[in-house]
């Protein structure tokens, strides 16, 4: 293929993104732009899929079956947590306006200049080669297209005609027109997003097509291909886990650390966060993204397979390029050429937005804090500064992709794509600990993330890109074979010893192992200082405080207005500068800020946070403690910070206290309350019973003297039982009266009892003797037992009659109706004297046995209804009885008769 | 967020994380045959857990987040 037609269709198709960038941007409708929606969200995400799946996938298919699925498979385990995870790193980001992954982490750990400057660098080495890889496949799929394909690819070409070296220049033009054309590196680069949505969609509709072509148009469908693949035992190996050599567990840490560089990767970091429109996209986005791999990865093992059949006995065509060759030697030079552009969208696309974040990160936290540190902090430093930053920034995008590509022209040949980007893989998921630890655990210390950070990419270091470069040079270096020292746990490949995985997994597992195991031991042992904590405060409890990033800060600040507003013209520029203004005045409503000789709090915080958002979160704060003065806390304000904090603690706990004291009053309260309503509710019933009792008697009387007033003529027979009838009726009238004032009388303590030396038997047998007529009249069989010789107690005599003569009645009336017996017993037991009155009545139930002595109740009976009395004469009978110093129980069953229990002390 | 919503993201994403490794590779077959099914298979489950992942997110939680 002429590489005329190349060249003329990369420079179209770049054009093309150019065009895309450039009319996005210029859409004036900012809410309707085409890259306001979750799905171009999503496309964006998908940078990705890199050269790496693109080409390499194929490749690692090819060598190791399944074995390619991990690095997709983890980000689709991690989907689901997108709108938890990814939602709040965007929510907090855009309150501090932080532009990159190293300022992240830097903010959260205290706007620390020294972590920002380390996770700069652990990135700018995990991710150059990354970069060369890109460039790498570029230029061999331009050789491929050129030459013959069975050609090796090769890095020797002279700079002049080196595809690379074009299209190396090309992406900075485009890097830095459409990423870093504004300082601002917060306001969303739109035109960018959209030019990386629509490579997106390149890359798949090419990889697809590319599928589909191997799939049903060289073989005939999946059933074909897989049929064939089978009867050659080489490939029939690629199905099994074991015949490719990876286990269990580095499919495990192969899918961990995919997880992690999901999050982690400065270009995801930029395209998930800083470019995010709308946090609510993470929600659509948690499936389509996982959609789109599982589209990208559905034809890469049957493209493996079927190039391993079709390149059978050719070695020199590596699986690497199967996606370009199989077209190209089945004559579609047009589906070669539009796979190729597949490719170029899949490179340049990484490319681009990691060269940006990268370069957002060196300029922001290694560049500039050096040159803050280290000019004077006068008209100096600040001179110029919009310029002067915006030129180091472009210059570092410039440092980057060319040092990429000296990586290329250097190391690039020896390497496969999978390996540089599974080592780069691992270098991210160090930041994993420092970045998920610390939205979540406050205690985390920025020495705590220092060392573990430190730890993890030393271990990483030694165990994968070290013997990786020195094994490639081909120098005879013996520690990886025999061991650092000739210790042979220190063998790179083996660290601390063989444990049966992968170099990769293994790499994975000690690095990120020692890294969270330094991070927790050094944060337990370490202090935080006021910032940290005030940041620490601010990311983990960021949905739990109030969301205005201005409220955060506990250590009062002093500024003045003037020399914020200088501030913030020098480094943003005067027109960026007022437009910041103006937009605070009218977010807090009143536009006399500037007039204000000492600068609110408010106004400090923003300032910072619009400063962070363009020089990073550590630079801000160095810029700002020019003109910011942070009250020193004296040894006298300390304590009384520990005071407030003690008096805190000590009213935490006394609030504890009361709560816990109120729970049981109020327990208590709502107890005696549901009491008074039980005893409403008797006294209720008790009025009602008592009326009910007055009335019958009053009703019988009023009838009988009604008939005798009116008959004269009556005989004398009927005039005397009529009579008598009235005179019974009031002694029941005036009986329950009685009772009613004997309670009245309990109630008030102010019953006299005239206590004497008495026999029981005596009192017992009086009281019986005087039922006699009652026991006669009811047909019920009564007996009465009493020991041979007096039992002596103390008592009231009239009371004690009262109280037998109450249990006897009451025996009476619940005895058994047909043939009712009663029997009264006296006796002696240890040191009591003991009467029994017994009947073979219907009982009481076991439940209601407890509110018999309670004053106004009646047990109903279903059989019986409402039985006659008014419910007092067990109450009046136990106070009487415990007046005595004596007791009462019962013993019942239902059926089977009640019998009362009356004792006393013996004399 | 809910508690709910978080709990049905957080049971996901586990369900997810057990389903892709041992599981997944067993299911698929490839450990024990090594038949060409294991590609089918491997797809479908990674298929069946986007399924999983779309009801949940476009069933489960109403539009504006706050289920």
């Amino acid at each position: 293929m002429s590489i005329f037609l190349i060249a003329g269709i990369s420079v179209v198709y770049i054009l093309l993104l150019f065009l895309i960038a450039y009319l996005t941007e210029k859409q004036t409708d900012r809410k309707h732009r085409v890259v306001n929606n979750p799905y171009v969200y999503s496309l964006s995400l998908a940078v990705y899929c890199t050269a790496w799946t693109y080409y390499g996938s194929v490749g690692r298919a090819a060598e190791m079956g399944l074995g390619f699925l991990p690095i997709h498979l983890g980000p689709t385990i991690l989907a689901p947590l997108f709108f938890l995870l990814l939602r709040k790193i965007i929510l907090i980001s855009k309150a501090q306006r932080i532009t990159s992954l190293a300022d992240f982490v830097s903010a959260r750990y205290g706007k620390s200049t020294t972590l920002g400057a380390i996770v700069t660098l652990v990135l700018v080495l995990g991710i150059v080669p990354y970069i060369s890889l890109q460039l790498k496949a570029i230029a061999f799929s331009i050789q491929i297209l050129t030459k013959n394909p069975e050609t090796p690819a090769s890095v020797d070409t002279p700079f002049f005609a080196d595809a690379a070296l074009f299209i190396a220049t090309a992406l900075t033009f485009f890097t830095i027109i459409f990423g870093v054309r504004k300082l601002d590196a917060n306001e969303r680069h739109e035109g960018l997003v959209a030019a990386i949505a629509f490579e997106s969609i390149v890359k798949l509709v090419a990889f697809l097509g590319v599928g589909i072509f191997v799939t049903f148009q060289v073989f005939d469908g999946f059933g074909d291909l897989f049929q064939q693949a089978a009867r050659n035992p080489e490939l029939q190996s690629l199905f099994t886990l074991q015949g490719v050599g990876l286990d269990g567990w580095s499919w495990m840490w192969l899918t961990i650390i995919s997880m992690c560089a999901v999050l982690l990767l400065p270009r995801q970091f930029h395209m998930a966060v800083v470019e995010n429109a709308n946090p609510e996209f993470t929600q659509k986005a948690s499936w389509l993204f996982p959609l789109y791999l599982f589209l990208i990865n559905l034809f890469v093992f049957p493209i493996a397979i079927g190039g391993d059949m079709i390149f059978a006995g050719n070695p020199l065509i590596e699986a690497d390029t199967y996606v370009l060759n199989i077209p190209l030697s089945f004559g579609s030079e047009w589906l070669a050429l539009f796979v190729f552009l597949g490719g170029l969208s899949a490179a340049s696309g990484m490319v681009i937005v990691s060269v940006i974040s990268l370069s957002i990160m060196v300029s922001n936290n290694m560049i500039l804090p050096v040159l803050l540190k280290t000019g004077r902090q006068d008209e100096g430093v600040y001179f110029n500064f919009f310029e002067r930053f915006l030129g180091i920034r472009r210059l570092s995008v410039v440092i980057i992709l060319f040092l990429a590509y000296g990586f290329y022209k250097i190391l690039g040949v020896d390497y496969p794509l999978v390996s540089i980007g599974l080592i780069s893989f691992t270098a991210v998921a160090q930041l994993a600990p420092a970045v998920i630890g610390g939205l979540y655990w406050k205690e985390i210390t920025r020495k705590g993330i220092l060392a573990g950070l430190l730890c993890g990419f030393i271990i990483w270091g030694y165990t994968l890109p070290l013997p990786a470069l020195l094994e490639s040079s081909d120098l005879p270096f013996s520690f990886i074979k025999e061991g650092l020292f000739g210790f042979s746990w220190l063998k790179p490949y083996s660290f601390f010893g063989d444990l049966g995985m992968s170099p990769v997994a293994h790499a994975s597992f000690w690095s990120l192992f020692i890294n969270i195991l330094v991070t927790v031991v050094v944060s337990l042992y370490s202090r935080q200082d006021v910032e940290e904590i005030a940041q620490a405060n601010f990311f983990v409890d960021f949905f739990k405080n109030s969301q205005d990033p201005t409220e955060y800060r506990s250590v009062p600040r002093k500024a003045k207005t003037t020399d914020i507003i200088d501030l913030l013209e020098r480094i943003l520029g005067v027109e960026r500068a007022h437009e910041l203004i103006q937009d605070f005045e009218k977010n807090i409503g009143h536009s006399s800020i500037t007039e204000q000789e000492e600068a609110n709090v408010q106004f400090i915080n923003y300032a910072e946070t619009q400063l962070a958002g363009s020089i990073g979160a550590a630079s801000a704060r160095i810029v700002s403690s020019s003109i910011i003065r942070q009250e020193p806390i004296t040894l006298k304000e300390m304590i009384r910070m520990i005071e407030e904090t003690k008096e805190i603690i000590d009213y935490s706990k006394e609030v504890e206290l009361k709560s816990k004291e109120l729970e049981k009053t109020a327990n208590q309260l709502m107890a005696a309350n549901d009491r008074l309503k039980e005893l409403d509710q008797l006294k209720a019933e008790f009025i009602n019973t008592v009326t009910h009792e007055l009335r019958t008697p009053i009703t019988s009387i009023k009838a009988f003297s009604k008939i005798l007033l009116d008959n004269p003529e009556l005989d004398e027979e009927k005039k005397d039982s009529f009579l008598r009838i009235v005179v019974s009726e009031c002694e029941r009238i005036s009986r329950l009266i009685n009772q009613v004032l004997d309670i009245r009388k309990l109630e008030k303590n102010t019953t006299d009892l005239h206590l004497q030396t008495l026999d029981l038997c005596e009192v017992a047998a009086h009281a019986y003797n005087g039922l006699h007529q009652l026991f006669e009249e009811k047909k019920i069989t009564y007996s009465l037992s009493l020991p041979s010789t007096p039992v002596f107690i103390k008592g009231d005599r009239d009371r004690l009659i009262q109280v037998f003569i109450n249990l006897l009645s009451n025996a009476i009336k619940f005895c058994d109706a047909e043939q009712g017996e009663v029997a009264i017993e006296v006796r002696r037991s240890h040191t009591l004297a003991v009467v029994e009155i017994w009947d073979n009545g219907i009982g009481i139930p076991v439940k209601d046995q407890k509110y018999v002595f309670e004053q106004f109740t009646q047990v109903l009976h279903k059989d019986r209804g409402k039985p006659q009395g008014s419910g007092l004469g067990l109450y009046i009978s136990k106070v009487l009885i415990e007046m005595q110093k004596g007791s009462i129980r019962l013993e019942s069953q239902k059926g089977s008769g009640t019998k009362f229990f009356v004792s006393f002390p013996l004399i | 967020m809910s508690d709910n919503s978080l709990t049905r993201r957080i049971v996901l994403f586990i369900f997810g994380f057990v389903l892709f490794n041992y599981p997944f590779l067993w299911l698929a077959g490839v450990e024990e045959t090594g038949s060409p099914q294991a590609y089918y298979v491997a797809f479908s489950l990674w298929f069946l857990f986007i399924v999983f992942i779309w009801l949940a997110v476009e069933f489960g939680v109403p539009k504006n987040g706050k289920s």
